[in-house]
């Protein structure tokens, strides 16, 4: 039966092919459908972003000026931040002298350590005076008090600066004995405080410290920085 | 037949402007997403802003300014005579290029430039102490960095005789374009 064969094959073929044709009509308007609703989305993104885009420049250019001048507040911190005021100190140490002690000179120095990897600053005072004998105690016992004295100061102690005689001569013209006394402390340069890179709200109270505080942002775990109130 | 043809080509080229304009929403929602961001973490930058002008204010305020010379000089003489003792000398002078590699060591300064007061003075202990501290808490930023102290001839009238090394802060000089 040729005959039904071929109408039976005609018949399918025309069917696939109106098939095929209905289905690529079909993706045609899909994917035009798509292009639309996509386009119409864009348009109402970019519509979004024009209108804040003026707030967000001002947002940049907000945060990277806040970041220069917290780094500008943060560097003078750095370099006004010294473990303990000279004045003071040589007020601390009058004070702490015994009466049978004079003061010769009295010499502080901040500098750099010595090599060139040292990052860290060393902080020096050198102390010379004279000590004579009370009724009960020897010069030597006296110098030896004012040293334990001077270990004993809170401001020493806070900065963790350490105390050390040098020398203690008798001067056999006046019969006095002679000291010298060193206080040093070393601190790393900088401070410990590091540059911040970037503005992020802070959601927490971050760690004392004079105007400024460094610490790690709550919400986002990066180096963030924040005011105190001045 | 033809219009399966017609369709294809029709939807392989309609296929290329759907990349394209998918494309430009990636693009489009990348940078809604980032002005979302930065202004979720700005909530409170204008308040911040605000309160460290204050402090910005009050360094650039305190700085020296290396040109004018004299009266800087001047300031420290006149400070001297308010703690009713004698500024023997004062020296403005350039502060001494950083040691050490520049590239391994971070420079202590990046936003200023030091410059370095070297002043002699001669008073009592008392006023030595009152200048140093006048001195802190006055017009600029200073930090001692040397400071000797000698006691003076008893038959002078027992002044002591102390050195100072200021370094202070001044701004950059502006950039040449």
């Amino acid at each position: 039966m040729p005959d039904l064969k071929l109408v039976r094959t005609n018949f399918l073929l025309n069917l696939v092919a109106g098939l095929v044709c209905l289905l690529l009509g079909g993706l045609f308007v899909y994917q035009e459908y798509v292009i639309a609703v996509h386009s119409e989305t864009l348009v109402e993104i970019q519509k979004g972003i024009d209108r804040d885009a003026a707030v967000d420049r001002k947002n940049v250019t907000d945060c990277a000026r806040f970041v220069r001048d917290v780094n500008k507040c943060m560097e003078v911190s750095t370099f006004l931040d010294v473990p303990f005021n000279e004045g003071a100190l040589v007020v601390e140490l009058a004070r702490a002298q015994q009466p049978q002690s004079t003061f010769i000179s009295f010499e502080y120095s901040r500098g750099k350590a010595a090599g060139a990897a040292a990052q860290s600053i060393i902080y020096e005072v050198n102390l010379r005076g004279s000590m004579s004998a009370s009724d009960s105690r020897s010069a030597p016992q006296l110098i030896d008090g004012f040293v334990s004295n001077l270990e004993s100061l809170q401001m020493l102690r806070d900065s963790g600066a350490s105390v050390e005689l040098r020398s203690s001569a008798r001067d056999q013209e006046l019969g006095l004995f002679n000291y010298a006394i060193r206080i040093s402390l070393e601190q790393p340069a900088g401070g410990g405080v590091n540059e911040i890179t970037a503005y992020y709200a802070f959601t927490q109270a971050v760690p004392s410290g004079g105007d400024f505080g460094a610490g790690q942002c709550a919400s986002c775990g990066r180096a963030c920085i924040a005011l105190r109130q001045p | 037949m033809l219009v399966s043809v017609l369709l294809v080509v029709a939807l392989v080229l309609r296929y290329d402007n759907l990349e394209q304009l998918d494309a430009r929403m990636q693009k489009a929602q990348d940078r809604r997403e980032s002005i979302d961001r930065n202004n979720r973490f700005s909530g409170t930058l204008a308040n911040d802003l605000a309160r460290l002008d204050v402090y910005r204010a009050r360094i650039d305020a305190a700085l020296v300014e290396p040109q004018n010379k004299a009266s800087n000089l001047a300031y420290f003489y006149e400070l001297g005579s308010q703690c009713k003792m004698a500024v023997r000398r004062v020296e403005q002078k350039a502060a001494p290029p950083p040691q050490g590699d520049p590239k391994k060591i971070k420079p202590e300064f990046t936003y200023f430039e030091p410059i370095v007061f070297d002043i002699g003075v001669d008073g009592s202990f008392a006023d030595i102490m009152r200048f140093l501290g006048r001195m802190d808490k006055d017009r600029f930023l200073v930090r001692v960095d040397k400071l000797s102290i000698k006691r003076g001839d008893v038959l002078a009238g027992r002044m002591e005789s102390a050195d100072i090394v200021l370094t202070a802060l001044c701004a950059l000089p502006a950039k040449d374009k």
